[in-house]
């Protein structure tokens, strides 16, 4: 499937795809270090916003700059930023989250040079009657701060040409996604994740017309594999492709998945409204919450329970970032919500790198134990 | 760097308003356990700042989790490391300990207080996903607001208006839940009397910029606790008047916290509490903790300068503000909170490198010990771009790791050993009776 290597060859490769991109165009680059940044707004104003994702590889580098104690996503960010993984891009963004990236964020402002870090404080209580006047004022201060930057205003035409395609962009890998719900799926998880994560570093206008072929391609092949163990994966990023291929190596497929580097990323869309930048901050306070954007009242569980029955997932594998406290909140919840419903799950801890045997075991006990729930 | 040519030998004096402290320390938790039966609603307040917010409502007891996590860990360390024990056994490991503590201490079959409602005030996010955690846990209605934490120069009119129309929106809830009226007269006296404790604690740290420094942290750890819980009411600023006329008075006359004085450090982020004579073990050498982020930035009331210092703000009679009604009161808060506290500057490094490697000029420091608190994540959050920016300006600097909240987390004797050291690389020797 021509389209799926690419994307493969994109995530593998992803800073010469930028750096193409950059060479090609001869427009600008932003690096983004969370999915809660209006990447719409920086499309509209001719800028590629790019995720900043870890290299997993071992490292000390960021060690000075962070403590140990802290997510290691959030310290293998910072180290492709200090190794000059990143060069070609024009500057960073991030919009809050949590304290952990925000240290990321605010080490390489003061260590790697860019012409334009921006922090937009994206305020966590999505759920609040007043939030909205509040992230639309922060969505205009970006616009502001990016034409300012750029030297050119960004035009409600922009705003709705940016709008439009990344709106195809997410209705795209919606009918994907939608694909695996089939048992068996056409496609793989490690597929399916490439396909995600290629459009976090793609122009969104490529990776369209590289989903119409996978589509394409994908209807009426043979399934990527036989019908096997169906899983779902949690977390907040996982973009850790040898994880991934080793949970399905041993004999699964992940056919859905609650990851910010994954549906979170893309599910709903920008509903058109006269004030575009109400519009976008719209779909941006609505989206599938992090855990820290979840209060008061939970959204994020119905709709994990909702997608792990609506992909008839038999069992669920929670990865944790070591450290990772917004997210060690929610899991014993979580797990205790999927036990209930009758769906059995994991937790994985995660590090910058994961040691394969430890996990292989883990693996193949929880398939031992759906095996057992199956037959029982 | 520290003078060790001379032992000189300062006054020193027992504070006048120790006994005064620990009553009032000794009366909230007695009203704490007793609330119940004295017909009280038990308010857990997951926050740093801003009780007072809460004031309008007699009817409510306010729990401040973190505060009667020390108390526990002080008086009943084996409760204090059962509810721990419980509350990981539940599967919350390696997160915010100070704030999810309730989970573990209600839990307990020897709990003493139990919260009928809870309230957030969001500055960091273990904050309100531990409030959310323990009200599931127990069913109890919950209600976060959310502080914009964010320096002076990133504040916009509309993040005031936020913070404001969320208090508002807060009073309503709070009447709902209580069934009862917010008794607005006592919401404007108790954001006055905030102000003037917060205002009234700035004062008393500026005052440890003296050499000898009157107060050394240990002590301050213990002085400060009204500052919290019982931040609004009308005897805590009594206490805090009379507190800063004595701290005035020793630094007049040249009374010392520690006789020996002749190195000065900062500690940042929280101390271990099982442990806190941790913050003495200095004295055998002349050193003294005399400020730090674990005491200045929160609850004082400093504004920060745009080049990183910290002066104490003025009370809101020296402004010429008077509450009248509710909105004057939670504009007010609003503007403690948002323009009158480190703590909206600390959540990013930038700002937070320029306070520390400022203050530590104003109060004279030799060294600085840092904390990489395995129980806050928030105050260490950082750190290590301010060590690097303190190395480039010669103050040397140790990191520690520990845990503010869970003794079994380290063990004492080689935090000691490594204390010293940092003591011994400073220069310093323990000094002879």
């Amino acid at each position: 499937m021509q389209a799926i290597e690419k994307f493969h060859e994109v995530v593998n490769d992803r800073h010469r795809y930028g750096e193409e991109w950059k060479q090609r165009t001869g427009k600008r680059m932003l690096g983004c270090l969370c999915s809660y940044v209006p990447e719409e707004i920086m499309y509209a104003a001719g800028i590629l916003p790019v995720r900043i994702l870890g290299g997993h590889q071992p490292q000390t580098i960021s060690e000075r700059h962070m403590f140990s104690t802290y997510c290691p996503h959030s310290r293998d960010c910072l180290a492709q930023g200090l190794e000059g993984k990143y060069e070609y891009l024009d500057g960073i963004v991030h919009a809050h989250t949590c304290m952990h990236i925000r240290q990321a964020y605010n080490s390489w402002q003061l260590h790697v040079p860019t012409s334009f870090s921006y922090y937009l404080p994206m305020p966590p209580h999505l759920q609040s009657p007043h939030v909205k006047t509040v992230v639309v004022g922060e969505f205009a201060e970006f616009k502001r701060a990016l034409e300012n930057w750029t030297g050119e205003p960004i035009s409600d035409q922009a705003l709705d040409m940016a709008i439009d395609i990344y709106n195809t962009n997410r209705q795209l890998l919606r009918k994907v996604y939608e694909l695996r719900k089939s048992n068996p799926s056409p496609i793989s998880g490690v597929a399916a994740t490439e396909m995600v994560l290629a459009s976090l570093f793609m122009d969104k206008k490529e990776h369209n017309a590289l989903l119409l072929q996978a589509l394409a391609e994908l209807e009426g092949s043979k399934p990527a594999l036989a019908a096997k163990p169906r899983l779902m994966i949690l977390g907040s990023e996982n973009d850790d492709m040898q994880l991934i291929s080793l949970i399905e190596e041993l004999g699964t497929s992940i056919v859905i998945d609650d990851l910010c580097t994954g549906s979170r990323y893309f599910w709903n869309e920008v509903v058109p409204e006269p004030d575009r930048l109400t519009a976008i901050a719209a779909r941006y306070i609505n989206r599938p919450p992090c855990p820290l954007k979840d209060s008061l009242e939970r959204r994020r569980f119905p709709h994990i329970l909702k997608l792990a029955k609506d992909w008839q997932v038999s069992g669920v594998v929670i990865g944790h970032q070591k450290f990772c406290d917004p997210h060690g909140y929610d899991i014993p919840e979580i797990q205790t919500m999927l036990t209930k419903n009758g769906i059995p799950n994991l937790v994985l801890e995660l590090d910058v790198t994961v040691a394969p045997g430890p996990v292989r075991t883990r693996i193949e006990a929880f398939l031992e134990m759906l095996e057992y729930a199956a037959v029982s | 760097m520290a003078n060790h040519t001379a032992v000189q030998k300062y006054p020193t004096k027992p504070l006048d308003s120790w006994q005064k402290a620990k009553d009032i320390r000794t009366n909230h938790l007695s009203d704490l356990v007793n609330a119940k039966e004295r017909g009280k609603k038990v308010l857990l307040v997951n926050a740093e700042n801003g009780f007072s917010l809460w004031s309008g409502f007699p009817s409510c007891q306010v729990y401040w989790p973190i505060g009667y996590t020390q108390e526990l860990i002080l008086r009943d360390p084996d409760h204090s490391r059962e509810a721990f024990e419980d509350m990981e056994a539940m599967g919350y490991r390696d997160i915010c300990w100070w704030t999810m503590a309730p989970l573990g201490e209600m839990s307990h079959r020897r709990a003493k207080v139990k919260a009928d409602i809870i309230v957030t005030h969001h500055v960091c996010e273990p904050m309100v996903k531990s409030s959310q955690v323990i009200a599931t846990h127990f069913g109890i209605p919950t209600f976060p607001v959310d502080f914009p934490r964010l320096p002076l120069e990133q504040l916009k009119p509309f993040h005031f208006d936020y913070l404001v129309n969320q208090f508002h929106e807060a009073m309503e809830w709070m009447e709902k839940v209580t069934g009862t009226k917010c008794d607005d007269e006592a919401l404007c006296r108790g954001v006055r009397n905030e102000w003037e404790v917060d205002v009234l604690l700035a004062r008393i740290l500026e005052l440890n910029k003296a050499t000898p420094a009157p107060l050394d942290m240990k002590m301050f750890a213990a002085l400060e606790f009204p500052a919290w819980p019982e931040s609004f009411k009308d005897n805590t600023v009594q206490y805090f008047r009379a507190l800063y006329d004595e701290v005035k008075y020793r630094v007049a006359n040249g009374i010392a916290a520690v006789a020996t004085e002749r190195c000065r450090l900062f500690h940042e982020a929280a101390p271990p509490f099982p442990y806190l004579n941790l913050l003495k073990a200095g004295h055998k050498y002349g050193a003294v903790f005399v400020g730090g982020s674990g005491f200045m930035i929160f609850p004082p009331a400093f504004v920060v300068g745009e080049d990183g210092s910290l002066t104490a703000a003025k009370t809101l009679e020296e402004q010429g503000i008077q509450l009248r009604t509710r909105d004057d009161a939670l504009r007010a808060l609003a503007k403690l909170y948002l323009y009158n506290s480190p703590q909206c500057s600390w959540m990013s490094i930038l700002p937070r490198a320029k306070i520390v490697s400022r203050a530590v000029q104003d109060w004279h420091v030799d060294g600085d010990v840092i904390h990489i608190d395995h129980g806050c994540q928030g105050m260490p959050a950082g750190m290590s771009e301010v060590q690097l920016e303190l190395k480039e300006m010669g103050i040397p600097t140790m990191a520690y790791e520990a845990h503010s909240v869970d003794g079994r987390g380290y063990n004492e004797s080689q935090l000691l050993d490594s204390f010293e050291s940092f003591f011994e690389n400073l220069g310093l020797s323990v000094i002879e009776d």
